[in-house]
């Protein structure tokens, strides 16, 4: 009796589950939403890969997806409908190496980059002297940069394209400087054909840079709105990245005009299209 | 350790001793032991600044000590940090000018205590001629290179900054420039959303460096654009489906632009009907949707007539037997009046018949 006395009967509250918007209130468009997930069994260093991929993409994705080994395609396709999943990032592994492909879901195209190298955001973080873990890393999506994709090629467009609509829109009348906290730079080598991809966050640092620093003018910026307590806005501050996440090298291979699927419209090794 | 010192001592039996030099050496020896001590340490200054007094003052006073002292430390930084300025704040050169202000208060008070006061003053006294000159000379000297330094600093700040203006300068510009994203003119014009807009920077200028952004929203361009979309009927979208994939057969140039140009514009966000055998099952959903909704709508309509006709019969139904029983009531009534002992009711008519 003693044992279930304390036992207070408690009013059933149900669990608030919170839903996200699939309509950005700010922009008014569409917020794009992505799947990370394998096709295959991956090793070890390639299922952190795909979770630091997952990481990256937050807040618009699902974290903790469970696929199973019988799941196909269809079956991605089929959930993400009634989502408003908007992206397939997939990534998978052969002899040779591993792929990363990037799709878009109802019959968009597919982008198919093998992956040469890469390096977890554990590595880069242990590399680093003071490695930064601010607490609301991924409460915003990250920002965007492209470089050295203006050369003109078609698929060079189309990757550009494809990324940059890979993350929200950003409205520069109503942004709040704070939430920009992490960056992604993709960076195209012509020579060699690879993009590199990093991921970087942000320190700033108020008042003028550090009086050692040749360039004074060129690195500090004026910010539009306030950002901490320290750097207000109308203020000259300086602006250094820090890099967090995964380093990849990509290469890219094919495009298919559909979702893993259709014809063959650039592929870098057999130029019989 | 003892026994070393004592056979040392015994084994330097030089008569001529250069007085001198031991002396100098020696001197040198405890200047450099001087100078290891921090001038703050070594020299008391017993003036009237170095304990100020704060309690007891008013506030005004406070205030004023407080600046003053305030402006003192920026004088000192500067001093200290100023290359220009001969370097006094050596302990031993505080010392030498110590001495020469006031020669005759020795207070060299340290570690070594009163007994060796007056030898310790002698000694500077004696040396400090030749020390200042040595230390003028090693601060001309040092004042020489540091303005060798500076210049050398300068020159190589100015060839760093003309280097980067060739390479990637433009990008440093950008950076300034661009102070989050901008808006580019999109090259295919076929494709609108208004949210879309990405800087394609100094084509013109620099090739090689071209940065492009995230999608950024800007105002304004949505209100004239949604007038224009319309939506095509669907048996229009399957015409046009069918005749493009005519020509795409028949065309390979026109294929390839057309499937590059679905691609991208899929990649915006915008959705592209250029499948026939997709159109056409569409239009198969649609219709079936549209005999489901109708038949639902019979049925509704039909359910609802039903209950109504009943409800209202079961009301007639009601009022009549309200009304039979009514007039049954009456009857049993009349009927009662006449079920006296003996009688079996109402005379229906004679027993004979004529």
């Amino acid at each position: 009796m003693a044992r279930f006395r304390s036992k207070k009967k408690k009013p059933f509250v149900k669990p608030i589950i919170k839903k996200q918007p699939s309509v950005d209130h700010i922009t008014g468009g569409k917020i794009p939403k992505s799947f990370v997930f394998p096709r295959g069994k991956l090793p070890g260093p390639l299922r952190q890969l795909q979770m630091d991929l997952r990481k990256l993409m937050l807040p618009f994705t699902a974290l903790k997806l469970k696929e199973k080994r019988r799941n196909n395609l269809k079956d991605f396709l089929n959930v993400s409908g009634p989502m408003g999943v908007t992206h397939f990032l997939i990534l998978s592994k052969t002899d040779t190496a591993p792929y990363l492909r990037v799709a878009r879901t109802p019959q968009g195209p597919t982008l198919t980059f093998k992956i040469n190298e890469y390096s977890l955001a554990f590595d880069i973080a242990q590399g680093q002297l003071r490695p930064r873990r601010p607490k609301d890393l991924f409460k915003n999506s990250p920002l965007i940069v492209l470089s050295g994709f203006g050369t003109g090629e078609q698929h060079l467009k189309l990757i550009t394209i494809m990324f940059q609509n890979i993350f929200p829109a950003i409205d520069v009348n109503t942004v709040n400087l704070s939430s920009c906290q992490r960056i992604v730079l993709l960076n195209y080598n012509k020579d060699t054909k690879l993009i590199d991809f990093h991921v970087s966050d942000f320190v700033t640092k108020s008042g003028y840079g550090s009086e050692s620093e040749a360039d004074d003018e060129a690195a500090t910026v004026i910010l539009a709105t306030d950002l901490g307590r320290v750097t207000r806005a109308s203020n000259r501050s300086a602006v250094k990245l820090q890099e967090i996440g995964p380093r990849i090298t990509l290469k890219p291979i094919k495009v298919e005009e559909g979702l893993c699927s259709g014809g063959v419209i650039f592929s870098e090794y057999d130029m019989l299209i | 350790m003892k026994k070393q010192k004592i056979t040392a001592s015994s084994s330097t039996p030089t008569p001529t001793i250069d007085l001198k030099s031991v002396i100098r050496s020696h001197s040198q020896f405890f200047d450099h032991l001087v100078e290891l001590i921090p001038a703050k340490f070594y020299l008391s200054n017993d003036d009237a600044d170095s304990k100020p007094w704060y309690q007891g003052l008013s506030k005004a006073a406070k205030a004023s000590l407080k600046q003053q002292s305030r402006i003192n430390l920026k004088i000192a930084r500067r001093n200290r940090l100023d290359p220009e300025s001969k370097s006094s704040s050596s302990t031993l050169h505080l010392l030498q000018q110590k001495i020469r202000s006031d020669p005759d208060e020795l207070n060299l008070k340290g570690s070594f205590g009163d007994l060796e006061e007056d030898g310790d003053a002698e000694d500077t006294r004696g040396k400090s001629i030749d020390l200042e000159e040595g230390v003028e000379n090693v601060n001309r000297n040092e004042s020489v290179t540091y303005e060798e330094l500076r210049q050398k600093l300068r020159r190589k700040i100015e060839l760093l900054r003309g280097n980067r203006g060739e390479g990637g300068g433009k990008k440093v510009d950008d950076k300034v420039k661009n102070d989050g994203k901008k808006r580019k003119r999109a090259e295919n014009d076929g494709e609108e959303s208004g949210k879309s807009g990405n800087v394609n920077v100094n084509e013109g200028e620099d090739e090689e460096e071209i940065i492009e952004y995230g999608k950024v929203k800007l105002g304004g361009e949505e209100e004239g654009k949604n007038k224009k979309k319309k939506k095509m009927s669907k048996v229009k979208e399957l015409e046009r489906a069918k005749r493009l994939q005519e020509v795409k057969r028949e065309n390979m140039g026109v294929a390839e632009r057309e499937s590059w140009r679905a691609a991208t514009s899929r990649a915006m966000g915008v959705k592209v009907h250029d499948d026939a055998r997709i159109i056409k099952e569409s239009i198969k959903k649609e219709k079936r949707k549209k005999e489901k909704n109708a038949e639902k709508w019979k049925d509704r309509v039909e359910s609802q007539e039903k209950m109504k006709k009943e409800r209202q019969q079961k009301r007639k139904d009601n009022i009549m037997g309200r009304i039979k029983e009514k007039k049954a009531r009456k009857i049993a009534k009349r009927e009662k009046k006449l079920m006296r002992p003996g009688f079996e009711g109402r005379k229906e008519g004679y027993i004979t018949k004529d």
